[in-house]
């Protein structure tokens, strides 16, 4: 099981966290278009903290049969959870998008957010 | 940080009544705000009425990327020249159409050969007409435009 | 006249007659406990000299007082009395010896017997097992004066153990390589079936996918079967690298094999439209049946930006238009 953390504060991070994912996903064994959608999910989730938080880590793990992407940060938290997933959310910079676009690309998704303390996004793609 | 002149790489270059931009890969915002401008700034030193935006190079496009692609597009526009894209790869497609980033009205091409065959047709498809003039084209936060064709001359 | 003493005379005949009646007796007693005794002696000494085990009696020293004749045969020796006075030390290794010791020691300590197997180490470096009963010597009043014991030769049977333990120790061996290696080929079949399997799969999902190449730029994929999101992925993909190899421009995309269309179907196909018009294709959907047309208008299915007719041939024409190209029929040649 290999590990990577990448700490985000920055663009440069985003771009070397999903940089860093897609070469992960293909060494697992994911199909290009998989591993493609994994990098994807890291450079959403990656803006999004860079841009509401701040900063934040992005770490990802290989496991055995599946890849497991988790962000997190201690920015000011999603106050309507739901509706975000919904795709409902829909603010002048599309942080909406970037995580009802992220979990339609994933196969497990899950967030956890609390106002005013932070946000951890945890994203799971099983290898087929 | 020293800001490269895109054209002496060889970023963006202009053929015929085309430009073309090899767009590199990982590109962070502002560097991807900066060609934008380049490229309108090419527009206008050229009048180019096409400029073809090949992603050969490009393996990941997340949604930033898609509206990079629309905002040039829409800029471009305003200023006399057709986007057209071209090289996007089979796995960055497949991500795109899943995200629902499907870039309507901008024409996809398969390489440059099919985007000269474009330009040097004259054909502008059915798409509407963008207004042809020396706006400046960034003062407009393309969000604030419908998807639907945009208003005509008169508005502008 | 001696009367007085002709009777004391007299009369000491009778007590010396009586005496000697008295010690014949008592010579007889005597005499029947030497046959009775001897008797005993006998067989001990019969037992002694033929018994096949080690038998020994020690004093508290753990000296040999007694042995039998299979015991000096054991010990190396040429009679039993030639034992007499040695001990355990004087025959065995310290190895042997001294635990035995300590086991007489204990012996007449707690005046139980014991009886165990022991490992008998020799000077010249041979062993024997042997099974030993040891038990505590008493006098007639009861007081421990010493050790006996027998020890039998069992040293065939340990190494038949032995053997025997080895022996099983080896099949288990064999048998735990043999399943290690069963189950390394079981996997590697199952391996080989998966690889067959999943080469199988491909070859359908290719099968299913078949790319046509019409006129130049133009590629037909008729399409086959119901479509679900696997199958989907499959045709997109396929699709893609088709129009990547046909450097196609039209696509046209045939569903008269498909069974049903329903949301589900209609999403997954505007998908892949959407991914051939970003490829640089252009598509059109044929074979369009007339239940189809009732299910996508009736469920509200939003095909309006889509190209569709109803059979492959007006798709063609389309197509040839779409592409600027016009077919012309040659004039007949004149005879």
């Amino acid at each position: 099981m290999e590990e990577r953390r990448f700490p985000i504060s920055n663009i440069v991070d985003v771009v070397r966290a999903r940089r860093s994912g897609l070469e992960m996903a293909l060494k697992m064994g994911f199909h290009q278009a998989e591993a493609n959608k994994v990098a994807v999910v890291i450079s959403e989730l990656g803006r999004n903290i860079e841009q509401y938080a701040g900063s934040g880590t992005i770490t990802v793990l290989a496991h055995d049969k599946y890849i497991e992407i988790i962000a997190e940060d201690e920015g000011p938290g999603i106050p309507d959870v739901e509706r975000v997933l919904a795709g409902g959310y829909t603010t002048s910079r599309g942080m909406g998008l970037g995580i009802s676009g992220s979990r339609r690309l994933m196969d497990e998704f899950e967030i956890r957010s609390v106002v005013g303390k932070g946000t951890r996004i945890r994203a799971v793609k099983r290898l087929c | 940080m020293e800001e490269t002149d895109l054209t002496e790489t060889s970023t963006i270059q202009k053929l015929e009544n085309m430009l073309l931009v090899a767009v590199p890969r990982d590109l962070t915002d502002s560097e991807v705000l900066r060609l934008r401008r380049q490229v309108l700034q090419e527009i206008r030193r050229y009048r180019s009425r096409w400029v073809l935006l090949d992603f050969s190079r490009v393996d990941i496009c997340d949604s930033f990327f898609g509206r990079f692609i629309q905002s040039t597009a829409r800029m471009a526009g305003l200023m006399g020249a057709r986007v057209v894209v071209s090289g996007l790869q089979d796995a960055v497609i497949e991500t795109m159409v899943e995200l629902g980033m499907t870039l309507p009205n901008i024409h996809a091409v398969l390489d440059l050969d099919d985007a000269l065959a474009l330009s040097r047709s004259g054909q502008w498809g059915d798409e509407s007409v963008y207004a042809v003039g020396t706006i400046d084209a960034e003062a407009l936060d393309w969000q604030d435009l419908p998807d639907a064709a945009l208003p005509g001359a008169a508005e502008v | 006249m001696n009367t007085q003493h002709d009777k004391s005379l007299e009369e000491g005949l009778i007590e010396a007659r009586a005496r000697i009646a008295q010690l014949e007796n008592l010579v007889a007693e005597y005499q029947n406990k030497i046959a009775s005794l001897e008797q005993e002696a006998h067989l001990f000494d019969v037992f002694m000299e033929n018994i096949p085990d080690t038998v020994y009696f020690k004093d508290t020293e753990s000296r040999f007082i007694k042995i039998s004749h299979a015991a000096a045969r054991w010990f190396g020796l040429e009679h039993p009395d030639q034992a007499l006075g040695k001990t355990d030390f004087d025959i065995f290794t310290e190895e042997h010896a001294r635990p035995a010791y300590e086991d007489e020691q204990m012996v007449m300590r707690t005046g139980q017997p014991i009886t165990k197997e022991e490992k008998e180490t020799w000077p010249d470096g041979h062993e024997t097992w042997v099974l030993t009963t040891k038990m505590p010597l008493r006098d007639r009043e009861g007081r421990i004066t010493g050790t006996f014991g027998v020890s039998r030769d069992i040293t065939e049977r340990k190494l038949a153990e032995e053997a025997l333990r080895r022996a099983y120790a080896e099949i288990e061996q064999r048998i735990a390589e043999r399943t290690a290696e069963l189950e390394r080929e079981v996997a590697e079949r199952e391996r080989l079936q998966q690889e067959v399997i999943e080469a199988q799969r491909q070859a359908l999902r290719e099968l299913s996918t078949p790319i046509i190449p019409v006129l130049e730029g133009i590629i037909v994929m008729p399409l086959i079967g119901s479509i679900d999101t696997l199958r989907a992925r499959d045709i997109t993909r396929s699709l893609l690298a088709g129009i990547r190899e046909y450097r196609a421009r039209v696509v046209i995309l045939d569903i008269t094999g498909v069974p049903l269309v329903d949301s589900g179907v209609a999403a997954h196909l505007n998908k892949t439209i959407q991914a051939a018009r970003l490829k640089g294709a252009q598509t059109i959907v044929t074979g369009i049946s007339e239940s189809v047309a009732e299910t996508i208008v009736d469920m509200g299915i939003d095909w309006s930006g889509i190209r569709t007719l109803s059979d492959l041939q007006s798709g063609l024409v389309v197509a040839l238009n779409m592409l600027g190209i016009a077919l012309v029929k040659r004039a007949a040649e004149r005879s």
